[in-house]
């Protein structure tokens, strides 16, 4: 995200469009944009791999109604990235 | 967030969608204290993120249907009616065995594994604290409303979560807020790519909040005990107060210089 933003400080472009999913994957993004881009979806991913993560530690526990408590927090999320690549 | 939409002209959906980053920003700078110190029971926390992210997705759904002047004004509601509360709230420092027990870090805490009960060290007390989760539908609800909240409004809904957990649950009020703050990165997500869907996500808006409030966050933990509550109270309700009313004249299509 830093990058991002220093590269479009020092092109003095301060234009501000809209990104949508399918825009960072398919190409056709400036280097700054891409750069912001990623860094916002990095951050947006880090709450879904804490879920994964507790799933995993709770298989390893054999905790298994949380296991399936993680498990429909991921496919709840999944629903809503799965809307977002709409 | 509205910040960026008086002060910065930004349009309220773009505005909702940078404040929701942020929210992940603050969840995964400040909840990971709280998950090392054993206060956040994730076991009750993800049992309640299912309703929450569900909630969530009807919210940002919902706001891309409602009128941007119908959220404002929900928003602005909700704000006055904070103020309200923080107006009219105890200070929980007023006294001096208030503010040593704030003082007080709280020692390792721990889950019990299968169940949504835990316990944690008081040192103020001197105590081990135990507490079972109570009344799970009523959370269930309440956490099914905070993403809506959270999905129309950009908030992290821990002001609807924290009490509900506290008075409703059966939580302490130091595990209540460590699992809230746990899990409004996660609430925050399933709405956020709602409207990454709607193009309402402005890299160019969304990074630099980001980027501010993890500084914020991490400048103001350190001046935090220097502060008094009281007059940080005051200010903040007039503050609040202020943007209530601005927020609304905006949604009635009132507009400043």
């Amino acid at each position: 995200m830093l990058a991002g933003v220093a590269l479009k400080w020092a092109h003095q472009d301060f234009s501000s469009v809209g990104i949508g999913l399918r825009d960072i994957f398919g190409g056709g993004l400036s280097w700054d944009d891409f750069l912001m881009t990623l860094g916002v979806l990095t951050l947006a991913i880090t709450p879904v791999l804490r879920v994964v993560t507790l799933l995993t530690l709770w298989i390893l526990e054999s905790d298994w109604v949380f296991v399936g408590v993680a498990f429909g927090v991921l496919v709840v999320l999944s629903v809503s990235i799965s809307l977002g690549g709409g | 967030m509205p910040l960026l939409v008086l002060a910065f002209g930004i349009g309220f959906k773009v505005a909702v969608a940078s404040s929701l980053i942020a929210v992940v920003a603050t969840s995964t700078a400040a909840g990971s204290v709280y998950v090392g110190k054993g206060l956040a029971n994730m076991r009750l926390g993800m049992v309640l993120e299912i309703f929450t992210t569900l909630g969530g997705i009807t919210g940002g759904l919902l706001a891309l249907v409602i009128p941007s002047g119908v959220l404002a004004a929900v928003f602005a509601g909700m704000i006055v009616v904070t103020a309200v509360l923080m107006l009219r709230g105890k200070d929980p420092h007023s006294s001096p065995q208030k503010e040593q027990e704030a003082k007080q870090d709280s020692g390792e805490g721990h889950e019990k594994a299968g169940s949504l009960s835990g316990s944690y060290y008081d040192p103020f007390q001197r105590r081990q604290i135990h507490y079972q989760a109570k009344r799970l539908p009523f959370g269930g609800a309440i956490s099914f409303l905070a993403g809506i909240l959270s999905g129309m409004l950009g908030v992290g809904g821990g002001f609807i979560k924290v009490p509900a957990m506290n008075l409703g649950m059966g939580l302490p009020i130091k595990v209540a807020a460590a699992t809230s703050n746990f899990m409004i990165g996660v609430t925050a997500v399933s709405s956020l790519f709602v409207y990454f869907s709607a193009g309402y996500v402005h890299p160019m808006i969304a990074a630099p909040v980001a980027l501010g409030v993890t500084g914020g966050a991490l400048f103001g933990t350190r001046i935090a005990g220097r502060v008094s509550p009281n007059l940080l109270r005051r200010i903040l309700s007039v503050l609040l107060l202020v943007i209530a009313v601005q927020m609304v004249l905006k949604s009635l299509g009132v507009h400043f210089g």
